[in-house]
């Protein structure tokens, strides 16, 4: 078993741990979850110093064989990464270890039941980052169906089963048309593995079963990521399951689309992206624009961060669609940028509903009297959201256009329109919370205490230093970054 | 043919056959002069007869092919590999029935038994059977004992009104069966399926219309067997009305016994058929059973989101696995046979493993209604968890063995020539709208509360058949290629 | 495909005899109609039962246990009809036929132990 099967198989570790302990007190069970859920931060850590290190970390085991006439069809467990990967790997293993902390504070009900769903969780995105073939990738895809159900439908808000219905039906139908162009380059290509498919689709010249299969995967990620006609679940997601989870989703399961979109879409089919490019820059604009419009509009924290989600995938979408070196690497870095940020929202927004049971911004107005901590923290998290230079944010949407006005200087100009729009909503929803009338509802609350304020730091230092010296991703990612250049041929 | 040639016959290769007909005629003999004190101990030599019969089939693992009584029974492969689903089928049923807490719910407990017993020997028979009339009178032994077992419980209504729809539609199927194979003997002059198929390879000239119409005929005869659309009316009323481990022999044993009689006929006569020259007769009746398949699926699926009685719901969820497992029938692609094998043996599995899940729920609150998993995780958590596991299953959560038998009939239809895309896109919508009801349940067993403290306890002998039941569901779902690898 | 066209043929004349069968009824009920006197008196419309006047209503209740000695009664029916072909034709059919018959008449004899220790031949 090499590292790589480690890492992904150690949130099982924190899983076993509870269901051997059984139902203890609600401290104990706290203390083993926060305890376990280091385990595979360690070792992200070190798969991360092995592949800067350069050492192969790929692993393979025989598994199923199919034979189809002469074709003889294999399905391996193979675990590689590279350096995307890796790198939503680490961002992973570090939300995941904020969320369970936090999680402690908010989670009063069942705890036990909730940690193991989370460590079941954070095996299926370990293994997604992990994979080295579709089928594996699918498999561990479909299995954080399953626990994110369960903690949106049992730990959620007022609407929790509706939204974890909605959750799993629209998820079902992207898997499901992402098995179906499985198996359609399962059967054409005869392997699932990334590299050797996207060697055969290289040489091949079937150009409509091609594009077929990439309108499949843009449809697949398409939910995930959200793109505008499927997005409603995700906007339910965002406002009623427990904040800690959302920290999760929003920091890590969303960026498993724009991970598919870049490593499948882009990485084995380039021929067809190229062709589905404008339709991918159109529909990456109206996300940004509807989302930022809609995010205006909203006055619940909640729905304004789910709509300001649709808008930054939006930028994702951009990035992709401009096909070139610096549009793929700023959706690379906003991928992990909007990660860090929207971890450190949620994070903030479980601190506030705590204390407050609502994120209404008019009832929350004039938070800043009470806690000027925490609405100093909020305020430094939108303006990291809108791009300010100096944070993480800025960095992402600035490689990203660069990017688009070199291939499409018309939709990069309307796509400016969206940053303006961030902008103005960004601070509309924060300022009207923290520094409106002050109408005392809540009595007295208590600011930030040492146990929220580390972990909302360490989120504000990773986004300040991804701001501050972007090499950090740059360099890692350098190297996939060139294969897929080459797929594309620019 | 006299007693030399009798004689020369490996009648060897009969011992499972002969094994259940032994035990079957012991168990009835026994019951009606046994003492008191014997019977109870009937059901598990019911248990040994079929653990017999599985090792007399191991041993014939590999032997080449042989055929009794001119073709009438024959043994290859084929027969093998789904006798053996039949057989572990069965006994999964048979330690169900054993693991009952409630004694009042059959009065005659033997022929219970050995009614279960004539039913496997007549599917059996069906995967043996190389004659027309072998094949039916198989089907017929299955099919009427199934009558007798749905009608056992004689003072519950439902249980009444279900074998007296299931004995009615089922009388209308085997006519109609025996109408489409009387053409087919019209045309060759044969009921031995070897003679037909070469008969058949010749050109038909002006016999083709009335090939077809006997295709149609039989087809439409053998789908109430497997309770396809618009031939599953009798499914939902017959399970609600059956003992729950009769249902779950209906929904695993008798639907196996179903498809497997209608490869052994269609592919064996018609797919060797040809039919306007080119095509063979199977090839180009493929539209008419694609679209029993897509009607099999959609109206399944839907229908099933209504259901509140469990066993109402998991009739509805098997009319549209019938409908994933008709799509390899019309894929013809050289792993269409394993992928039907694989997805009938996990289903077995999942199946039989749902209905012991509610077997217990219902013996012990007295209801079949899906409150019954209200709260379960509460009451009992290794119960909801094992749930879980079937309901994934059945849903086709990778991990589990239901993933890989869908993934093979995915791979098998993308693969087809030509492509069945249509079929493997509603069989992908239809499985999302499958994880509504299936995941309705793990709502009610996770999320909603119980309606009364109490706690549900797991007797011993009920835990065999479910532990093994989750052993094959998970194993099938994690190393697949040892069944795989065992079917080639 | 000579054979197929006799075989098509043949139905011709089921076709001829359904209808010859269909119409005689008719034809023989509406000429009876047409031809005889229509002079109904209460006497008339009363139940013919072979001049005894009726007595109760028509729908009467057997006994269910007529129904099973009724089926015992066409299992060996059916068992003697097969028989009497087979013993007949024994000298030509050989040992084969014996031993399928030992099979036919064991199985039909389980069935009477059966019925018997049922109480299927006890009138109670």
């Amino acid at each position: 078993m090499g590292t790589l099967s480690l890492l992904v198989f150690s949130p099982f570790i924190g899983l076993i741990a509870l269901l051997l302990a059984g139902k203890q007190s609600d401290n104990i069970t706290k203390r083993i979850a926060a305890f376990s859920s280091l385990i595979p931060l360690i070792l992200s850590i070190l798969v991360y110093a092995q592949y800067q290190a350069g050492s192969g970390l790929s692993e393979i085991l025989r598994w199923v064989q199919f034979e189809v006439g002469e074709q003889t069809l294999t399905l391996n467990y193979e675990l590689a990464v590279d350096g995307f990967s890796v790198i939503l790997i680490l961002l992973t293993t570090i939300i995941a270890v904020l969320a369970v902390f936090t999680s402690s504070w908010q989670i009063k009900q069942n705890s036990h039941l909730f940690f193991m769903l989370m460590f079941l969780l954070e095996f299926g995105i370990l293994g997604v980052f992990s994979a080295d073939n579709l089928i594996l990738f699918f498999i561990f895809f479909e299995i954080t169906l399953i626990p994110m159900f369960f903690l949106i439908g049992k730990w959620g808000g007022t609407d929790r089963e509706e939204s974890a219905f909605s959750y799993i039906i629209y998820n079902g139908l992207g898997s499901m048309v992402l098995l179906i162009a499985i198996a359609a380059i399962f059967v054409t290509a005869g392997t699932t593995n990334f590299s050797e498919a996207a060697e055969y689709f290289r040489t091949s010249n079937e150009a409509g079963l091609q594009l077929g299969i990439a309108i499949a995967f843009l449809i697949a990620f398409g939910v995930k990521l959200p793109i505008f006609p499927l997005h409603s679940w995700m906007v339910k997601v965002h406002v009623h399951a427990p904040p800690a989870l959302v920290m999760i989703h929003a920091g890590v399961l969303l960026k498993i689309g724009a991970y598919g979109l870049i490593k499948f879409g882009v990485g084995i089919l380039p021929a067809s992206f190229t062709t589905l490019a404008p339709l991918i820059a159109i529909l990456g604009l109206v996300n940004l624009l509807y989302g930022a419009y809609l995010a205006l509009v909203q006055e619940e924290l909640r729905s304004v961060l789910a709509y300001s989600s649709i808008s930054h995938m939006g930028i994702i979408l951009l990035g992709v669609a401009a096909l070139n070196e610096a549009g793929i690497q700023g959706a690379i870095f906003q991928s992990v940028s909007h990660g860090l940020i929207s971890a450190l929202f949620f994070l903030l927004v479980g601190i506030l509903l705590v204390r407050t049971r609502t994120t209404n911004l008019r009832k929350l107005s004039g938070l800043a009297r009470l806690t000027p901590v925490l609405a100093g923290f909020f305020l430094v998290a939108a303006l990291a959201g809108l791009g300010l230079p100096g944070m993480s944010g800025f960095v992402s949407e600035f490689t990203v256009f660069l990017g688009i006005f070199e291939n499409m200087p018309v939709i990069g100009a309307i796509g400016t329109l969206g940053i303006i729009m961030t902008v103005v909503y960004m601070l509309r929803a924060i300022l009207k919370m923290t520094y409106g009338t002050y109408r005392n509802m809540f009595g007295d609350m208590n600011d930030l205490g040492m146990g929220e304020l580390i972990p909302a730091t360490i989120l504000l230092i990773c986004i300040v230093v991804i701001g501050v010296y972007p090499n950090t991703i740059a360099l890692t990612v350098q190297q996939t970054l060139e294969t897929l250049l080459v797929g594309i041929g620019g | 043919m006299d007693i030399q040639t009798l004689l020369s016959f490996e009648w060897g290769m009969m011992a499972p056959e002969f094994t259940i007909l032994i035990v079957g005629i012991l168990l009835s003999l026994l019951d009606l002069f046994g003492k008191d004190t014997w019977k109870k101990s009937l059901p598990w030599l019911a248990v040994g007869g079929v653990g017999v019969a599985i090792i007399f089939l191991l041993f014939q693992y590999g032997h080449g092919d042989i055929s009794i009584l001119g073709n009438t029974y024959v043994f290859d492969s084929f027969a093998f590999y789904f006798k053996l689903i039949l057989l572990i089928a069965t006994l999964l049923i048979l330690l169900m029935v054993i693991s009952r807490t409630v004694q009042q719910e059959v009065r005659d407990r033997g022929e219970y038994l050995y009614l279960l017993l004539a039913a496997l020997l007549g599917g059996m028979m069906v995967a043996s059977g190389g004659d027309l009339i072998s094949l039916f009178v198989g089907l017929e032994l299955l099919s009427l004992s199934s009558y007798i077992m749905v009608g056992l419980r004689k003072r519950d209504v439902r249980s009444s009104e279900g074998a007296m729809k299931y004995l009615i539609n089922g009388s209308i199927a085997t006519a109609f069966t025996l109408f489409g194979m009387s053409y087919v003997f019209g045309l060759t002059g044969s009921t031995k399926l070897v003679d037909i198929a070469r008969e058949m390879s010749g050109s038909l000239g002006s016999g083709e219309p009335v090939a077809i119409i006997g295709f149609i005929i039989m087809f439409v005869g053998l789908a109430f067997k497997i309770s396809t659309v618009p031939f599953h009316m009798w499914t939902p009323d017959v399970y609600e009305g059956a003992v729950t481990p009769v249902s779950a022999f209906l929904s695993v044993v008798s639907k196996s016994a179903g498809f497997i009689i209608i490869v052994r006929i269609f592919w064996g006569i018609f797919g060797n058929a040809t039919f306007g020259g080119s095509d063979t007769l199977f090839a180009t009746m493929i539209d008419f059973i694609a679209v029993l398949a897509f009607l099999t699926m959609f109206i399944g699926n839907l229908v099933a989101l209504r259901q509140r009685n469990m066993k109402r719901l998991l009739a509805y969820s098997s009319i549209g696995h019938a409908g994933y497992i008709l799509i390899p029938l019309v894929s013809l692609t050289p792993v269409s046979l394993e992928n039907i094998w694989f997805y009938l043996l996990a289903y077995a599995f999942m199946t039989i493993g749902a209905f012991m899940v509610i077997y217990i729920l219902e013996q012990q609150k007295q209801s079949e209604d899906i409150s019954i998993f209200t709260g379960l995780y509460r009451e009992s958590p290794a119960l909801a968890i094992i749930m879980t596991i079937f309901l994934a299953s059945l849903a086709g959560i990778p991990g589990t063995a239901g993933f890989i038998g869908k993934f093979n009939i995915f791979v098998g239809a993308v693969a087809a020539d030509p492509a069945q895309y249509i079929l493997a896109g509603t069989m992908a919508v239809m499985t999302v709208v499958s994880y509504i009801y299936y995941f309705n349940i793990m709502v009610q067993m996770y999320i909603r509360k119980p309606q009364l403290e109490g706690t549900t306890k797991i007797a011993r002998l009920q835990s065999v058949p479910l532990i093994l039941c989750v052993a094959g569901t998970i194993g099938l779902g994690v190393f697949p290629f040892i069944a795989l690898n065992f079917f080639h | 495909m000579d054979s197929l066209h006799i075989y098509q043929n043949s139905y011709t004349f089921i076709v001829v005899f359904m209808f010859v069968a269909i119409l005689l009824p008719i034809v023989a009920l509406s000429a009876g109609k047409l031809l005889r006197p229509h002079q109904p008196t209460k006497e008339k419309m009363t139940t013919y039962e072979s001049g005894i006047e009726p007595f109760q209503d028509a729908r009467v209740q057997f006994n269910v246990r007529y129904y099973l000695f009724a089926l015992m009664f066409v299992i060996f029916d059916v068992e003697t009809v097969f028989l009497y072909p087979w013993a007949v034709a024994y000298e030509q059919l050989g040992i084969f036929a014996l031993i399928e018959m030992l099979i036919f008449i064991v199985v039909l004899f389980l069935g009477l132990v059966y019925a018997w220790k049922k109480g299927v031949l006890r009138w109670r």
